[in-house]
């Protein structure tokens, strides 16, 4: 059985995960991890994975990084496959591992440099570093280091650091899973207008339904690969820019909502049953 | 968990406990009063007298007062026989410091090398092993053998010795690099040289500089082997010296000299470590 997910799209998509297969080595062999896993993703389209703890996100997600590599299948991205991590595919990880020795200017600044220094001014490289702190509205913090600005705005500045390489494809590891929820529903409206302003095709893992739902125009539920099921995915065909006030009592906001509750809770809800039927 | 005790206990209790160290030696060491009287006159004449006198050991005022006049002549004479002590000292630290500077000229590159190769550092890590322990005591004569000069076998010895602990925090200090930080080196695609420069090298700084600080110190012990075939001039050689002529209150001068300049360096790079070290 093949978890080919996004039958919806025809044809190749800009980022395609083609029958991949990851796992772990352990004691006495693999453990598998992402089993015969497939979808894709559209040119500026917003996807989110979502699943239990355990059930791969992350590890496809490094994965589509390449920043390891799977044991069998393809993962492409713009037409080229994945060989290595690179520039193309910007990420912003789970526990925003900025570089607590440098300025968070210098920590944008360092990819900057890297990747624009050849063709480009002094001037023009650190008007890029300015322009990605002004997006994430940090432009105060420029000289500051980590340890001195708080969590949220840590994460701004890893989102700032991703997007300043002009990457294809934007990669998201629960980036927001460590905040507080008023913090977090801050940094999704944010993040929300960033990718509407930039149009980055964006590729996100959480476990936060409204987050998904929010944020995605389509939602890819993994489940767990020793059950070998897969979730199917949900498109979110709600009109942007959203109001997380306005969405609140909307039937379609509330029905995919429902769905992806259902699609989490049922194997917990089954578990639950068997202990009450006693 | 206990309550934190107030600068002024500690310090004060820690002047009481100077004093009564610094009063008890005095009684040990002073010459009992001489009575007056007969007695006295037949105990000097027989030699009995003597049983009684004054130990060898200087009391902490001949100490301080020895001190007083080293000091005063400490910038004396620079290479005659009788240099001043202050000399002897900045001989004895410029050999420290040309020991210690081959040892990180060696140990930071190779440390680099090692914590970055898996296989270099298996392949290296039996002969790190075997030579570590190895007593400066034991260096000594085959490096002597070796140089055939007393001066660079001194350095050598300290060279050898303060290698181990600055090379194995370079290389651990490299080796355990958050993978999180590796990640956003091989995300941005940073090349080898940057990667070293801007994101292992700031990461293992802490530990480089703990291992600089254990370093120095061991250099600074391995100064007394290493100025015992020296044998004209360090801060050793002076001790040395002062317990052949048996004047025992320079050697005491000396001796606390070496504690305190060992502390002075141990601060410097302590100093220098929490200059250098990121906050997280």
């Amino acid at each position: 059985m093949s978890n080919t997910i996004g039958s919806s799209m025809t044809g190749p998509g800009f980022v395609n995960i083609d029958h991949v297969d990851i796992g772990f080595a352990v004691k006495g062999g693999r453990q598998k991890i992402v089993g015969d896993f497939s979808f894709a993703v559209a040119e500026g389209e917003v996807v989110c994975l979502i699943g239990h703890s355990g059930c791969g996100k992350t590890t496809l997600l490094n994965a589509i990084a390449g920043l390891l590599m799977p044991d069998a299948g393809a993962i492409t991205c713009a037409g080229r496959p994945v060989t290595g991590p690179g520039p193309d595919r910007g990420v912003v990880f789970q526990n925003h591992s900025l570089l607590p020795w440098m300025t968070c200017f210098d920590n944008i600044h360092l990819g900057v440099q890297h990747i624009f220094g050849k063709t480009e001014t002094r001037a023009q490289l650190t008007e890029r570093t300015h322009q990605a702190l002004a997006m994430v509205r940090l432009t105060e913090a420029a000289q500051k280091y980590p340890a001195e600005i708080s969590g949220g705005m840590k994460q701004r500045v890893g989102i700032a650091r991703a997007l300043a390489m002009e990457p294809k494809v934007l990669l998201l590891d629960e980036p927001f899973g460590a905040l507080d929820s008023l913090t977090r529903a801050h940094l999704q409206d944010e993040l929300a207008r960033i990718i509407r302003e930039t149009h980055t095709t964006t590729i996100m893992v959480t476990h936060d339904i409204d987050e998904a739902v929010l944020l995605s125009d389509r939602v890819v539920m993994m489940g767990q690969e020793s059950e070998g099921s897969l979730g199917g995915d949900l498109t979110v065909d709600l009109p942007r820019p959203r109001d997380r006030l306005v969405l609140a009592n909307d039937p379609a906001y509330l029905r995919c909502r429902s769905r992806l509750l259902e699609f989490l809770h049922r194997r917990t809800v089954s578990g639950l049953r068997l202990v009450t039927a006693r | 968990m206990t309550k934190p005790v107030p600068a002024w206990q500690t310090m004060s209790l820690s002047l009481l406990i100077g004093v009564v160290l610094i009063v008890a030696w005095h009684f040990a060491t002073v010459k009992p009063p001489v009575a007056a009287g007969p007695t006295s006159e037949y105990a000097r004449l027989s030699g009995a007298g003597n049983v009684k006198a004054a130990s060898a050991m200087p009391t902490p005022g001949q100490v301080a007062e020895r001190g007083a006049e080293l000091l005063r002549g400490a910038f004396k004479g620079y290479g005659s026989n009788n240099q001043g002590l202050a000399f002897h000292l900045l001989d004895s630290l410029a050999r420290v410091l040309s020991g210690f500077a081959l040892a990180v000229a060696v140990a930071l590159p190779l440390g680099f090398a090692l914590g970055m190769s898996p296989l270099l550092l298996g392949a290296l890590n039996p002969y790190i092993q075997v030579l570590k322990p190895i007593s400066p005591l034991a260096w000594l004569p085959l490096a002597l053998y070796t140089f055939r000069d007393s001066a660079t076998s001194a350095i050598f010895v300290i060279f050898i010795c303060a290698l181990w602990p600055l090379l194995i925090n370079t290389t651990f200090g490299v080796a355990q690099v958050r993978q999180d930080w590796l990640n956003v080196a091989r995300v941005m695609g940073l090349p080898l040289w940057t990667r070293i420069r801007r994101i292992i090298f700031p990461a293992a700084l802490p530990m480089i500089l703990t291992g600089m600080r254990i370093s120095v110190g061991i250099a600074w012990l391995v100064i007394v082997a290493a100025e015992m075939v020296v044998g004209n001039s360090g801060v050793l050689y002076f001790v040395w010296n002062e317990w052949n002529n048996l004047q025992i209150a320079s050697m005491i001068v000396a001796v606390i000299l070496i504690g305190l300049v060992g502390l002075g360096l141990d601060q410097l790079l302590g100093l220098a470590a929490r200059r250098l070290a990121f906050r997280e």
